[in-house]
């Protein structure tokens, strides 16, 4: 386990942007953890274990470096992992931090929830909702129309487009 | 007949006209220019009209001729290669007269009774096919007639290498080396051709003299220092890390780390102004009206002040919930719809940005505004 690098953190955070907007300030700098039985219980911070990028907060970092790098398996949310070509992916299980963040929002009928679910694009049939000012290529999150998250993707259109076309 | 006039090659695409004469030499550039441009156009339509005469097949993006072998003889572009100097071989055999005969492929071989090649793989007289070498008087005792052979045989493939060597030394003295071996002369050990020893570079002596330095019992530690000689470079790169924890987690330089980073991103993505003369940290503030406003601030009386400072919090808020615009939308009060309209909003700007112009700031315009704002945020 170890900080990310300067290079490291600006392709994590560049990813991360995409997603998050300027709300990725929040989430890095000013989110405050609720873990440990500390009295100041600080922030959150990123770690680096075997190639993949935790979410953890200062608590238990310092909890867990008793346990020697070989050992430790995971701590506190993953959100992604550096490739062997050294770029960065966002993994799944960091979608409720992505999710409670998001800057575009996306959300599917019910009847298209397994089609995104077993990997398919989303069709404009498919669109329950979705937010303003969305442009070509951004990173969205996707839910159902129940709120709940399920993904996240790129926009392969813009808001206005997606008005625009036909079904 | 406008053809007959013209020799046209077909197979170079190529018209001339050999009766063609300028009238004068040459009056002016753009004249002859002129002349010129008109004239080859007249050609290129003669070699066109020859073209759609030749018999063609239709094709999918119109038709297709085959064009003739060419006519013109065009020059070659590189001269002719220069012939190689005569062997010593083919200067002895004119000397003496000896003419090259053909010789067969294929030789009767009695010692197997059967026709071998007579070079190269199972080749007549081979060493493989002499189980036997009778002893002769003259044998000298230890001395295997078979090893000899092959040292025979071997000194003489070494003296026809050092012929063919020889050979192709005398050609590149005049130039005339083949071009099958021109490219691998530098490998030949052939005079003249090799290519010049490198100069050794700053760099490399350097790290020889890095190599040399270390190269005792005690890794260069005991040595004498030459007068001006550095340490030796680091081989390796060493990474340093920031520590994993740090007092109660995250440390000073990984913040601060964190920070950069950040404040990098947000200034690149954003296209408004980074504002640093105010002091204020954490401001990075995204649109050109709302740096507007700050400069005028301390303008303005302490009243509106304040007011003013209170919309500006309540804008920041309304920048960071961007998204929650299009979430919400039911109720149907006048001030509610102007909020969410955002054109309306725009509008809204509009006049105040005037207003600030004018530096006429009434305070119920001024309320109903963050009214608006603070509405939505809500």
């Amino acid at each position: 386990m170890r900080p990310l690098d300067e290079k490291e953190t600006t392709l994590v955070f560049d990813k991360l942007y995409k997603i998050l907007g300027n709300n990725l300030q929040k989430v890095v700098m000013e989110n405050p953890s609720h873990e440990g039985p500390d009295q100041n219980p600080g922030h959150y911070c990123f770690r680096l274990q075997k190639n993949r990028v935790y979410y953890v907060s200062e608590s238990l970092v310092k909890r867990a470096t008793n346990i020697k790098r070989e050992k430790l398996v995971s701590m506190g949310t993953q959100i992604g992992k550096f490739t062997k070509s050294d770029k960065f992916h966002l993994t799944i299980q960091g979608l409720n931090l992505l999710a409670a963040n998001a800057k575009h929002k996306v959300w599917l009928k019910p009847t298209s929830e397994m089609s995104f679910l077993y990997g398919n694009s989303v069709l404009k049939g498919g669109l329950g909702r979705i937010t303003e000012n969305i442009q070509v290529n951004d990173g969205v999150v996707v839910f159902s129309m129940a709120d709940v998250p399920l993904g996240f993707g790129v926009a392969a259109k813009s808001t206005q487009d997606c008005r625009k076309m036909d079904p | 007949m406008e053809q007959s006039q013209y020799e046209i090659d077909l197979g170079n695409l190529l018209a001339f006209d050999p009766h063609y004469q300028f009238p004068s030499p040459s009056s002016s550039r753009e004249e002859l220019v002129k002349e010129a441009l008109e004239h080859g156009t007249k050609l290129v339509q003669a070699v066109a009209d020859s073209l759609f005469n030749l018999p063609s097949t239709e094709d999918r993006d119109g038709p297709i001729v085959k064009l003739p072998a060419p006519t013109t003889r065009l020059p070659r572009e590189k001269p002719l290669p220069k012939p190689r100097p005569p062997t010593k071989w083919e200067l002895f055999a004119e000397k003496k007269g000896i003419q090259k005969r053909k010789k067969d492929k294929l030789v009767f071989d009695e010692q197997t009774d059967t026709w071998k090649r007579r070079h190269g793989y199972d080749r007549v007289n081979d060493d493989k096919d002499i189980p036997i070498i009778e002893a002769k008087m003259t044998d000298e005792p230890g001395k295997d007639p078979f090893a000899e052979r092959r040292k025979e045989k071997k000194s003489r493939v070494d003296k026809q290498e050092k012929n063919r060597l020889h050979n192709l030394k005398q050609a590149a003295k005049v130039g005339a080396l083949p071009s099958h071996v021109q490219l691998a002369a530098t490998a030949l050990p052939i005079t003249g051709t090799q290519a010049m020893p490198r100069k050794v570079g700053k760099d490399e002596l350097q790290n020889v003299a890095g190599m040399a330095s270390i190269a005792t019992a005690s890794g260069g530690k005991f040595d004498k220092k030459l007068p001006g000689e550095k340490p030796p470079k680091h081989e390796k790169k060493y990474r340093k890390f920031l520590p994993a924890a740090e007092g109660s987690g995250m440390g000073a330089l990984e913040k601060q780390q964190t920070e950069k980073v950040l404040n990098k991103l947000i200034s690149k993505n954003s296209h408004g102004v980074l504002n640093v003369e105010k002091g204020n940290s954490f401001l990075l503030v995204p649109v050109d009206f709302l740096s507007f406003f700050f400069i005028l601030f301390p303008a303005c009386g302490s009243k509106v002040n304040s007011v003013l400072h209170s919309f500006w919090i309540g804008f920041v808020w309304f920048l960071g919930c961007e998204h929650v615009q299009c979430e919400e939308g039911k109720e149907t009060t006048k001030q509610r719809r102007e909020v969410i309209n955002p054109k309306q909003v725009e509008v809204e700007q509009e006049i105040f940005q005037e207003n600030i112009k004018r530096r006429v700031f009434k305070e119920r315009e001024v309320n109903s505004m963050m009214h608006n704002v603070i509405f939505f945020v809500k």
